[in-house]
């Protein structure tokens, strides 16, 4: 079965935009990406995509596969395919570089922006560690699913407020947030708080669910972001609890006199 | 570069297989445009009051709200979408409420696949309940504007 491919292009220095058709055969196994690649080097090699790992874990093959957001490598073409066809075309929302290519640097930039590591009062010790802080179980489930995050940029694609609101911070930048002031090891609550309450900032989400409807790993922004903006309710009224970092776990006890420990034989071979 | 942002084609246009709260959004933009337009006519008509008697009457007399006709009739229906709006628009931003205090959202958890993003689940059935709320506030919207008129 031959399928055809509708690949949105978009070259700046020779002013090409629309999209361009390729045919190829359609065999066990193909994804998306495997076509696109046979596409750069069997039949166009001035099409331009991103992709690192091909196995759904760097976010670099994010785009939109039949009108759905996707991630290109895990995306088989015999489950998308619609009357032979498949369109393929760039993250909307994110600044187009070439192709399928988009520009993600500004999502990094604002990514930085909410201090996206364990932040602790006592620098020192932090920066020189001597055994790993405490968390139980449950604390871990508070923010595990976030931190499944691979930035592919899936949800930006499906935002409604990013797609007229460039300065938005993106769904899975307030995620991120999200997972970090709830992080039990972390003491930087108020700073994070700060910067997603501002304008531009949480509060300009509706609720529109369309990231956690797209993300391909799980990862649920639309809860987070609730979740964040009940934290700076609650820390408005004063019901937010001063949160004091976790504890580090006491140090290793003293083993036995290793001199008591009898040597093993010595080697024949 | 360009830009590529989607405009408002992303407000009013979800993409293929988007989820309920979507479709619930881009109505409540549509409501809410609606809402801030009517807003301007109704002081509009409202405020004809403060130049005297004589130009609220007028005023009146052109909305048709105590005229007769025609005219009146398409006033009647205009009012009767107009509850409709608002009534639509309280009740999802009643929604909207609750889930920013965390309400009916669930809890994270380790995503087991297939996985239904919890954040889309209790929320949908309360709004499957205000859907209710709103359709027995229609039905009372019929009678008193087209049955017991």
């Amino acid at each position: 079965m031959k399928v055809k491919f509708f690949v949105k292009r978009y070259i700046p220095d020779i002013g090409k935009e629309g999209f361009d058709e390729y045919e190829i055969e359609l065999t066990e196994g193909l994804t998306v990406l495997d076509a696109l690649l046979y596409i750069k080097e069997n039949i166009d090699q001035s099409l331009s995509v991103r992709y690192s790992c091909r196995m759904g874990i760097c976010g670099s093959c994010g785009m939109i596969i039949n009108g759905k957001p996707d991630l290109a490598c895990h995306t088989q073409v015999k489950d998308v395919v619609e009357n032979g066809i498949i369109k393929v075309e760039p993250i909307p929302n994110l600044p187009l570089v070439r192709d399928l290519v988009t520009d993600m640097s500004s999502v990094f930039a604002k990514h930085k922006k909410i201090k996206p590591f364990v932040i602790r009062k006592d620098e020192k010790e932090q920066e020189n560690p001597v055994r790993e802080y405490k968390q139980t179980p449950e604390e871990l489930l508070e923010y595990l699913q976030f931190s499944y995050c691979i930035q592919c940029g899936l949800c930006i694609s499906s935002c409604p407020v990013s797609s007229t609101d460039e300065l938005f911070f993106e769904p899975l930048i307030l995620a991120q947030a999200y997972r970090f002031c709830v992080d039990s090891r972390d003491e930087g609550i108020e700073e994070r708080l700060n910067v997603v309450s501002q304008s531009h900032g949480v509060f300009n989400c509706h609720f529109a669910g369309g990231c956690s409807n797209a993300c391909p790993k799980g990862v649920d922004p639309a809860l987070a972001i609730q979740l964040l903006k009940r934290l700076i309710l609650k820390r408005a009224i004063g019901f937010l609890k001063k949160k004091k970092g976790a504890d580090i776990v006491s140090p290793y006890p003293e083993g036995p006199n290793k001199d008591k420990i009898p040597k093993p034989p010595p080697k024949t071979v | 570069m360009k830009k590529n942002l989607k405009g408002f084609k992303g407000w009013f246009l979800p993409e293929k297989r988007a989820n309920f709260e979507r479709w619930l959004f881009a109505l409540h933009r549509l409501t809410g445009i609606f809402l801030i337009l009517y807003l301007c006519l109704h002081i509009f008509v409202v405020g004809s009051r403060a130049f005297g008697k004589e130009s609220w009457e007028n005023t009146m007399k052109l909305v048709g709200a105590f005229g007769k006709g025609a005219y009146a009739n398409f006033v009647h229906i205009f009012e009767f979408i107009l509850i409709l709006v608002i009534g639509f628009h309280a009740l999802n931003g009643v929604r909207l409420l609750l889930t920013e205090f965390g309400m009916f959202l669930g809890k994270p958890k380790r995503p087991e696949y297939p996985y239904v993003a919890s954040s889309l689940k209790g929320p949908r059935i309360f709004m499957y309940f205000l859907m209710i709320v709103l359709f027995v506030y229609i039905i009372f919207g019929v009678q008193e504007f087209f049955i017991l008129k």
